[in-house]
């Protein structure tokens, strides 16, 4: 037998008993026994100084080549767990069977897109604010030129606390709209401001599927001196607004109307969000959806707020928040807002 | 208010179509909500001529008649109506033809004679209450046309929003006509509102006194004599039924034809039911008066009313009373054109609740010289329609109401609009709109018609300017404003980071109303007499402004209970109650935790506690200042009441509540059907915000080894955690780096507490002889201050 075919043997015979080995200290005596120091591969390739230069050259080769082959066949067997005393099999799980139960928390819709737009508000500069739910009379009508006979109250129907008092800043009521903090928040800052009122608003009507007597609103308010913040600015500022909220170019579209906190005032519509503007059942075809009502700051408001008559000029904006989320996720219930039922919160 | 698009086109002379008009209207003046289209059913109705009448064979008050209905075309029809004349121009139903109300006419025998059709009365056609006579047509209406297209019974009723403010002026289609001309760019010619109007006097006239001069400031009363209360011709009843009013009578209705054509409300008194002369002043103390409704009134001395020498006769600008009432006997009338005060009348309509046409319009303010327009108005169709003798009248009207006068000038024409708008285009605009303008170097002098009441200052032009030019054609555009760093409302941050840690701790935020009744108060132990109270609620059960949210939420986690085991929910929201010293409303924010544990839970209490005590750590509240009490050290807090007497806590800085929590009264979990695995943190959010640490100064780290012991002591049951935790604050200093309970044993009347103890210094290595001397003041303290005996200690270097 040549060396050559020599070497041909310890490997073959190497390899079929590595292949029989399951535990780890029969790999390491294996290893020992070929790979070693004074393994049989070794001892051959230290008699190769014995040879002819031809012979050294061929089977010098082989037994490089061989060794190499058995220390990757031995890193293969560990690697693929024959070193392990593990029955792999008994261990087995269903790893597509659910994880543990972890609990994880929602928010309410309203906070979600609470949240959202205030981070798009506050992006463009404006302070989250809050106030009071439980207003004066003076807060939320009186100081926004809605006087006491006059017939726009009636164009908000109101939960009065009861009282004997006739004061108006004494006397209270939950708030109609967030409106009632402008000139509370006026009278302790000076413009130029920029905020947001995000809350919850009462009206006294009956509950059903699509109105409720409590929900939330939002109220934007930006105040400059002369004229920075006019019409074009509101517009700009809603466009924007309702751009980065529905993640698409919106329009805006502003129509008379009338409150009497703002002169001129607006009905807002923005392009429908769902047929983009070419009409659609939600729009009933006009392709634009009604938002709410803005305008600019009524000289008297201000005046109210101790301000003097054409020295400040601002936009007032409100929108229903609750609407806006109804619209976002396709919400057709109102009253699920505050039924507190899980089913409903857990879905966002 | 109903406009019919006719009417509106026929006084306008727009040639838009109904859908045109409201776009042009929604984009510059008034919300259309609707459009409805009326279909008039009798379209196969015709108009026929009565030729022949003879007499029912078989009955005596049958004829049969023969109609011509033009081309020559005739049938033989059986009537039974009493007026029934040869010559008269009629309603003819032919077969198959579908009468309102769906009675379907068809070729029958009548008492064996054979009717080719019906001639109709009033009621058959849907156009008044008149059922016993035929309806009989004016002489040139042309034979064989349909009805409905020669009377434009078809229509389109337009529902226009006319808010407050343009009232005065709109809310009529005088007024609604003039806006859409302004619209067109063109002026409507009609006669002015008029501060006075020639009336012929009467002796039969009344006199006219306005006692309340402020509740009064024009009263008109035109006298008409042998009037024959009848029905209305057709086209005034149409009129009426296509604004949707329902046609009464001739003199009713013509008042009604008024208001909706001019915005004037006006009331018809029988003339001869009037005791002396007519007064215009405020009710006396317990004077009553029953309306036209039957309702009797018990009036205040707030109240205007009209009377005569000896009662009221009428709750003026709402209701007239029934003792003046025109009936069918009357034969003189006194009709009223006033102009009331609108706060007065606003005032009266909600004290007596009754909203009427008239309260409407004069509660929102009219223009005292409508009146003067209106009252020539009434003569003539008096006149022409009642073919009454006018009495002549009399006009009161002490102070005439004069134009305002505003100046504006251009430059905030574009400054609020942001828009630069040419000085024609401004005046061009005003001038449409009824303004008188002149030119008076950079701003105009305008002077304003009375009928627009809602116009005062330049700011109010500016609205106009801007409407007839076009919001929508406004540009937007960025503002040219100081960039400012953001000013942040910490307290809104920390609503924020409150709930995005409560979430991620896995609780479910749930939002609830503000409001709840006695039953929620009673439930919960609440005091009923802390609680604001609504004047006007919507039901008996909403009538009370919550305390705190704890009521409501626990009747949802009786709801969810149905669909989910074990949950955990949050609500962050306004609580409020009374002021002790002003005792008006306190409100503050207050969040609620609630957790709904497993069956298998024996003591929520800890569990809510492990969830309050993460919370105060991940919102970085200085806990070291916040105590967990005994709720009976707080006997003067009645919230405290619904919680469980021994397995709950106050917690508290520096003495003050902030927040409670624990496990509930087995009471109130059994008014709310509740097993006793619920527990509960609450906090007042504005102490809660105060404790968060704004700044954090770094601590070196330990360099040196920590030498640990265990301790275990035992106590009387009676001491508590945070006594023992004190002694140990207070005896280890300052070596004594960390104490941490690690088992808990109770037997008899004693209990065990075992800690891990930590000590160690900052510049070296601690000696034992050191750490003994620590030790045993700890003991000693322990023992001497709450009879604590040593069972144990092991040491531990590490």
């Amino acid at each position: 037998m040549t060396l050559f075919e020599h070497i041909q043997k310890i490997e073959k015979e190497a390899l079929a008993s590595l292949a029989k080995l399951k535990r780890p200290e029969q790999l390491a005596s294996w290893e020992g026994r070929y790979l070693g120091r004074k393994g049989e591969l070794t001892k051959l390739l230290k008699s190769l100084g014995s040879l002819s230069p031809e012979e050294k050259r061929t089977s010098g080769a082989k037994a490089n080549a061989t060794k190499l082959h058995l220390q990757q066949a031995l890193e293969k067997a560990r690697s693929q767990g024959q070193n392990s005393n593990t029955d792999w099999a008994k261990e087995a799980i269903d790893i597509t069977a659910p994880g543990t139960f972890q609990s994880v928390g929602h928010f309410h819709p309203i906070t979600l897109v609470e949240h959202q737009i205030e981070d798009i508000f506050t992006g463009m500069g404006f302070t989250v604010e809050d106030g009071p739910e439980v207003a004066s009379e003076w807060y939320n009508f009186d100081s926004l030129n809605v006087a006491k006979d006059h017939s726009a109250r009636d164009m908000q129907d109101t939960f009065w606390l009861k009282t004997e008092e006739t004061n108006p800043k004494k006397k209270f009521l939950p708030r109609t709209h967030t409106s009632s903090v402008q000139v509370d928040y006026m009278e302790k800052n000076k413009p130029p401001f920029r905020i947001i009122i995000p809350g919850k608003i009462f009206r006294n009507e009956a509950t059903d599927a699509s109105h409720e007597h409590t929900f939330h609103m939002f109220e934007c308010l930006m105040v400059d001196e002369g004229d920075r913040v006019n019409v074009g600015t509101f517009k700009y500022i809603a466009e924007t607004f309702f751009s980065e909220f529905f993640e698409k170019k919106v329009g805006v579209r502003l129509r008379p109307s009338y409150f009497p906190f703002t002169e001129p005032s607006f009905e807002f519509d923005i392009n429908c969000v769902l047929c983009d503007g070419r009409g659609c059942a939600v729009c009933k075809q006009s392709g634009w959806l009604e938002i709410g009502g803005a305008g600019m700051v009524n000289q008297k408001v201000f005046e109210a707020a101790g301000y003097k008559r054409g020295q400040y000029q601002g936009f007032a904006w409100g929108f229903g928040l609750t609407r806006l989320v109804m619209m976002k996720y396709k919400i057709t219930d109102i009253r699920l807002f505050m039924s507190g039922d899980l089913r409903f919160i857990r879905q966002f | 208010m109903k406009f019919s698009y006719h009417w509106l086109k026929e006084l306008s002379g727009t040639k838009k179509s109904a859908t045109e008009l409201a776009n042009l209207l929604i984009q510059h003046a008034f919300e259309v909500e609707s459009i409805e289209k009326i279909e008039s059913s009798l379209t196969a109705v015709v108009i026929g001529q009565v030729k022949t009448l003879r007499k029912h064979p078989n009955a005596d008050r049958l004829r049969i008649v023969q109609v011509e209905l033009g081309k020559g075309k005739k049938q033989e029809i059986v009537c039974g109506a009493p007026n029934v004349a040869v010559g008269q121009k009629v309603a003819v139903a032919l077969p198959g033809t579908l009468l309102p109300g769906g009675r379907r006419i068809e070729e029958a025998s009548i008492r064996g004679a054979v009717s080719h059709g019906m001639i109709c009365s009033a009621k058959e056609l849907g156009l008044g209450e008149d059922h016993g006579s035929i309806l009989v047509l004016p002489s040139n209406a042309p034979l064989g046309v349909s009805f409905s297209e020669h009377f434009e019974l078809a229509d389109q009723v337009l529902d226009i929003k006319i808010l407050p403010n343009r009232s005065s002026d709109a809310l009529s289609c005088h007024g609604m006509a003039r806006e859409i001309a302004a619209l067109e760019k063109r002026i409507l010619s009609s006669k002015k509102n008029s501060k006075s109007i020639k009336l012929k006097k009467h002796k039969n006239l009344p006199k006219i006194d306005i006692a309340d001069a402020k509740g009064c400031a024009r009263y008109i009363g035109l006298l008409f004599q042998n009037v024959e209360v009848a029905s209305s011709p057709l086209w005034l009843k149409w009129k009426l039924i296509v604004s949707g009013l329902k046609p009464i009578n001739n003199i009713v209705d013509i008042t009604n034809y008024l208001m909706l054509l001019t915005g004037q409300p006006m009331h018809a008194f029988d003339a001869d039911a009037l005791e002396g002369g007519i007064i215009i002043r405020k009710a006396k103390p317990n004077e009553k008066i029953q309306l036209l409704n039957g309702e009797m009134k018990a009036l205040t001395d707030e109240d205007l009313v009209i009377a005569d020498a000896k009662k009221a006769v009428a709750l003026a600008g709402v209701m007239g009373g029934i003792q003046t009432a025109v009936t069918e006997k009357t034969t003189n009338i006194v009709l009223e054109i006033a102009n009331f005060d609108s706060a007065t009348i606003r005032r009266t309509r909600i004290r007596h609740n009754l909203l009427t046409d008239a309260s409407y319009r004069f509660e929102r303010g009219l223009d005292p010289n409508l009146a003067g327009v209106v009252a020539p108005a009434a003569l003539e169709l008096f006149s022409n329609i009642v073919g009454s003798v006018s009495g002549g009248g009399r006009d009161v009207y002490p102070k005439p109401t004069k134009e305002e006068r505003a100046v504006l000038p251009l430059s905030l024409v574009a400054g609020v609009l942001g828009a630069k708008l040419s000085p024609t285009e401004v005046t061009r605009s005003l001038k449409l709109l009824g303004f008188e303008v002149k030119k008076n170097g950079q701003a105009l002098s305008v002077v304003v018609p009375t009928r627009r009441r809602d116009i005062h200052d330049a700011w109010d032009l500016v609205e106009e300017v801007g409407r007839l030019h076009g919001f929508e054609k406004i540009d937007a555009r960025a503002p040219l404003v100081p960039l400012l760093p953001l000013q942040r409302n910490s307290f809104k941050a920390f609503e924020r980071a409150v709930k995005e840690y409560l979430v991620s701790a896995g609780f479910d935020e749930v939002l609830t109303y503000s409001f709840y009744g006695e039953k929620e108060i009673k439930n919960t132990l609440l005091p009923l007499d802390h609680h604001l109270e609504l004047a006007n609620p919507l039901s008996p059960d909403q009538k009370y402004l919550r305390m705190n949210q704890i009521p409501l939420m626990l009747q949802k986690a009786r709801e969810n209970l149905r669909y989910v085991d074990v949950f955990d929910i949050f609500e962050w929201g306004s609580a409020f109650g009374k002021n002790s010293e002003t005792g008006g409303p306190q409100e503050v924010k207050s969040l609620c935790l609630m957790s709904v544990l497993s069956k298998k839970e024996k003591n929520p209490y800890f569990v809510i506690k492990g969830k309050t005590e993460a919370f105060l750590e991940a919102l970085r509240i200085d806990k070291d200042r916040i105590t967990f009490e005994l709720p009976s050290k707080f006997p003067t807090v009645p919230v405290l009441a619904m919680l469980h007497p021994t397995r709950s806590a106050v917690l508290a800085v520096d003495g003050e509540m902030l927040g409670m929590m624990g496990e509930f009264h087995p009471n109130v979990l059994q008014a709310f059907g509740l097993e006793p695995r619920l527990a509960l943190a609450g906090f007042v959010c504005e102490i809660l915000a105060k404790l968060q640490e704004k700044e954090k100064t770094f601590l070196p780290l330990q360099k040196y080894p920590y030498a640990t012991r265990d301790i275990s002591l035992n106590f009387p049951k009676k001491i508590s955690y945070q006594e023992i935790a004190r002694i140990f604050a207070e005896a280890g200093q300052p070596l004594l780096r960390k104490f941490e309970l690690f088992d808990v044993y109770e037997h008899g009347q004693e209990k065990s507490l075992a800690f891990h103890l930590a000590f160690g210094l900052e510049n070296r290595t601690l000696s034992s002889r050191e750490m003994d001397a620590v030790f045993e003041r700890i003991v000693a303290l322990m023992s001497q201050k709450l009879k604590g005996k040593l069972r144990q200690s092991r040491i531990d270097e590490k």
